[in-house]
């Protein structure tokens, strides 16, 4: 048994790794089904000036990133209901924003000390102990909540004005839901950084898709690509060092294309 | 008709407007509907009907006027479009569990109603439009409505079904006591399943049976068939029928 698999610097973002993975995978189910992807992608690009604005000001980067998705959050709600400006033309604007801003922010302020590939693209060395317990504990609770909240949530996905006359207040759902997902897309970026944290959610769910009769069953699914798309990339990480986002996305994508390919083939 | 007037509406609408930008979709229309009761709305393309069955609802809010639901009243909806979503993975019978969990003895009884036992294992986003019509149907009696709000219920149902769906109308009605607001195109497919036919040009242009709206259409002016729909939907003072809304406020307050 070669050492490295006990070793805390691989177990650590192991743990933190397969927790989000396992948390993931519904999440990037719902996140597939809403046609939403790039709404991570926003959340994370935006993130970038509330990291560079926290540091700048001593406050801890998750509190800046989570700041920045909060707002970002909120302009998205309010501004993709106005049915004049398409959902993917707000968030494709709010995301260049973000990082557009972030970069101007880092660029004029040298002082700033930041590492821009870690940023970028996650960093696995960068993960202590009371990071993996605070993302456990998070994506504990997340997963109760998003079981509680599933049922309404795949009835919204499926038929918005049913699942209103059913009696749910979908503008809570609503909410709840991008918190969720701006909370889970800050927790991930420290794994696999600002630019690939959409990965985890969308290419799991994305490639479990053709193979799943019930709600249920795709999120599991996901859930079994994402766990092995972290457990491989962070593998090939440590042995290889492999930039450790890359790494994860690399292995979830080829299972992707497989899985696509095999659909593709079997119609 | 008489049956219908006992109780209070289960849904009224007064003088309820909806705007949209400098479009005006609803002016100041009046409309309640009674345990019951089976009520259309017919109007041309255009003319409103859907957003008034959204605004009855309780999907959009007015911008003038107010509507009025029955305290807890439980309501049916059957959507005009249904937007397929091919990536959910989801069969007919977990669908209909989705507002809330029904018993496989009730399931089977809802989808046996609208002949569509045979997809309940199927997945939703592989059914045709015609069968999407007849399992959101399912899913609307499922909810034991008190009131059930059909917007174009027949469409994409071929001609024997949607002839099926409305003669089965009245005894669902009678069955299980609900009050009825449906929009249709084609007023003389669904005469003969209504009680009160309201006819919808953005305002009401007229309301009353349908044998009035018919003696209406028949009018010699109107005898050609194509425009006999559309004439109605002009509006002209002169052919109110009895059925003023204030007075039938004042019938309801009693």
């Amino acid at each position: 048994m070669p050492t490295w698999i006990d070793d805390p610097l691989f177990v650590r973002p192991l743990l933190a790794g397969l927790a989000l993975a396992l948390l993931g995978a519904p999440l990037g189910c719902l996140v597939v089904w809403r046609r939403i992807a790039f709404f991570g992608e926003t959340l994370a690009h935006a993130a970038l000036p509330g990291i560079a604005l926290a540091l700048l000001s001593g406050l801890p980067p998750v509190a800046g990133a989570a700041l920045a998705a909060l707002v970002t959050a909120t302009l998205l709600v309010l501004l993709a209901h106005d049915g004049e400006t398409g959902h993917d033309t707000v968030l494709a604007t709010l995301a260049h924003i973000g990082l557009s801003a972030g970069l101007i922010v880092i660029a004029v302020n040298g002082s700033i000390r930041l590492d821009p590939m870690a940023l970028l693209f996650g960093d696995i060395l960068a993960l202590g102990d009371a990071d993996v317990i605070v993302t456990l504990i998070a994506c504990l609770a997340g997963g109760l909540l998003l079981a509680r909240f599933w049922r309404p949530l795949v009835f919204l996905t499926l038929h918005r004005d049913l699942a209103r006359v059913a009696g749910l207040p979908a503008r809570f759902y609503d909410i709840a839901f991008l918190a969720g997902l701006a909370a889970y897309v800050v927790l991930a970026m420290k794994l696999v950084g600002v630019l690939l944290v959409t990965s985890l959610l969308v290419i799991p769910a994305a490639a479990a898709q053709p193979f799943a009769r019930t709600p249920e069953g795709a999120a599991a699914r996901a859930g079994a690509v994402a766990g092995i798309a972290v457990l491989g990339g962070l593998g090939l990480s440590f042995v290889h060092d492999w930039p450790s986002g890359p790494a994860i996305v690399a292995v979830g994508g080829t299972i992707f294309l497989g899985a696509r390919l095999a659909a593709a083939f079997r119609r | 008709m008489s049956r219908s007037r006992h109780g209070a509406p289960l849904v009224c609408l007064r003088g309820v407007g909806v705007v949209r930008g400098d479009l005006t979709i609803l002016e100041n229309v009046a409309l309640s509907v009674h345990p019951g009761e089976i009520v259309t709305v017919v109007g041309p393309n255009g003319a409103g009907k859907s957003t008034l069955a959204r605004v009855a609802a309780g999907l959009i809010e007015p911008d003038s006027g107010r509507i009025e639901r029955r305290k807890g009243l439980k309501l049916g909806y059957v959507p005009q479009d249904f937007p397929s979503q091919p990536s959910l993975p989801i069969s007919v019978r977990r669908f209909l569990d989705l507002p809330c969990r029904l018993s496989d003895a009730d399931a089977t009884r809802v989808l046996e109603g609208v002949a569509a036992l045979h997809l309940a294992d199927r997945p939703l986003a592989k059914l045709s439009g015609g069968e999407r019509q007849r399992v959101l149907i399912a899913m609307a009696l499922a909810a034991k409505p008190e009131l059930l709000i059909l917007d174009e219920p027949a469409k994409g149902l071929d001609p024997i079904s949607e002839n099926d769906l409305y003669a089965r109308l009245p005894h669902l009605r009678d069955e299980m006591g609900f009050g009825v607001l449906m929009i249709s195109h084609d007023l003389h497919v669904v005469m003969a399943s209504t009680d009160k036919v309201v006819c919808l040009n953005r305002h009401i242009c007229c309301q009353g049976s349908p044998k009035d709206i018919d003696a209406l259409a028949a009018f010699p002016h109107f005898s050609d068939p194509d425009s006999a729909n559309l004439a109605l939907y002009h509006h002209r003072p002169h052919m109110h029928i009895h059925d003023d809304p204030e007075a039938d406020d004042a019938d309801l307050d009693r």
